[in-house]
Order: structure tokens, then sequence, then C-alpha cells
């Protein structure tokens, strides 16, 4: 592997154990909001860097490959329902006021 | 690895390498507002966070793929430089990720306008000048 190879490869994982680490400290500060913080958000956020760190891993372990590495049907399934969780608890929760209906009354 | 091809990989590496750089140096000075992160506000957006990290990741890994085809290729050989394929998994992982940004923007949009309107049932203001007659 090239140097240049080596370089990127430290650049992808520095990345994205900053993110980790950013969001992580910020977490154990309290300075996210975790007074109104929904489960669906939660799992979105931690399986969207768990995967993300899981692929590069995959591309990283077969450098050689003639094309990027599949990510197998159980991942893709996996990431879709996580998002589709998040995306349909957003959706109930904002359904209200899309519908604009008068709760008070 | 012939020079030109070398000098775009690093200038292409360096260009990824900066923006990366700026964008974790302004998610710890808190430029980026993270605060908001897990719950339903519009300070913070977690569809749009975990589409930088999904981009970020998948790029760098072809940029990745791209430089060790260029390391492993022959040097004489001009005619077997090609960008490598992505495979289907792939654009359906960044296709899930992209999808999942759109639609929560669009719910959120949804919300937004919903919530400017007058609740169902209810006249909306009058917003002409007073009648004075």
């Amino acid at each position: 592997m090239s140097v240049l190879a080596t370089v990127i490869e430290i650049e992808a994982w520095l990345f994205l154990a900053a993110i980790g680490l950013i969001v992580l400290v910020r977490f154990v500060r309290a300075e996210i909001n975790i007074g109104q913080a929904q489960l669906s958000r939660m799992q979105f956020l931690t399986t969207a860097i768990g995967f993300a760190a899981y692929y590069l891993s995959l591309v990283v372990s077969n450098p050689d490959a003639p094309t990027l590495p599949e990510p197998g049907t159980p991942i893709a399934t996996a990431f879709g329902g996580s998002s589709s969780v998040y995306l349909v608890n957003k959706l109930v929760r904002m359904w209200p006021t899309i519908t604009n209906v008068d709760r008070t009354r | 690895m012939g020079p030109f091809a070398l000098i775009v990989a690093i200038v292409g590496s360096l260009i990824i390498a900066l923006i990366a750089a700026i964008v974790v140096r302004d998610l710890w000075s808190n430029k980026i507002d993270l605060s908001e992160l897990l719950s339903d506000s519009n300070k913070s957006s977690l569809s749009r966070f975990q589409f930088l990290v999904f981009t970020f990741t998948i790029g760098l890994s072809y940029l990745l793929l791209v430089v060790n085809h260029l390391a492993n290729a022959c040097n004489n050989c001009i005619t077997t430089a090609a960008l490598p394929d992505v495979p289907v998994g792939v654009m359906g992982l960044l296709g899930i990720s992209a999808g999942s940004y759109v639609l929560g923007k669009g719910i959120e949009k949804a919300a937004q306008t919903a919530g400017e309107r007058p609740p169902n049932g209810q006249q909306p203001a009058h917003q002409g000048p007073p009648n004075v007659a």
C-alpha cells in the first residue's frame, strides 16, 4: 500500500473518531439536551456512526479489492430499518402540527 | 503511479482533509450546534449529521480505493486506468442516508408551514385595516 493510501486511511479513521469523540464528550458533559431525547434519534445516531465505522473497516481490510466492498443485505436492511424508525417517529410527533389540529378545543 | 496521478491524488486527499478538519473544528467550537441533536428542534439536524458522516466515509473509502488502484497499476499502461465500480449495495446505503435526510427535511418543512396557518375550523385573522364605518 502506498504512503498516500495510508494517509487517506488515517484521515478517514481520524475523522470518524473525532466525530464520535465530540458527540461522546458533549453527551458526557450534558451539552446535548437529553431532557427531550428520543430513543429513535439515539438509535439512529449510534447506528449511523457504527455502520460508517464498520464500512470503513471493510474497505481497509481489503484495500486491493477491484470495487468498493458490498455492505451486505443485513447491514442495508438494518440501516434502512433504523432510518425508517427515526422518520416514522418524527412524522408521528409532527403529525398534529402538519394536520393543523387545534388540540385546545 | 505516474507523477500527474500522484499530484491529483495528493490534492484530492488534501481538499477532503481540509473540509473534514473544518467540520471537526466547527463541531468542537460549537459553531455547528449539536445541543439539540437528540430532540425535535430546528437548531440541530440528526438527518443532516448522519448524511455528513456517510458522505465522508464513502467518499474517503472511494478515494482510498482509487489511490490503491493507481499504485498497483502498471506505470507504462495508461489504458488500464479506470475508476472502480460502485456496487449497488453502497448506492443503496447512500440512498437510504440521503433519503432520510430529504424526508426528514420534508416533514420539518411541512410542520413549519402548517404551524403558520390558523388551526382547522378557525377563520384567518383579519389582515386589513380596521373597519371605521
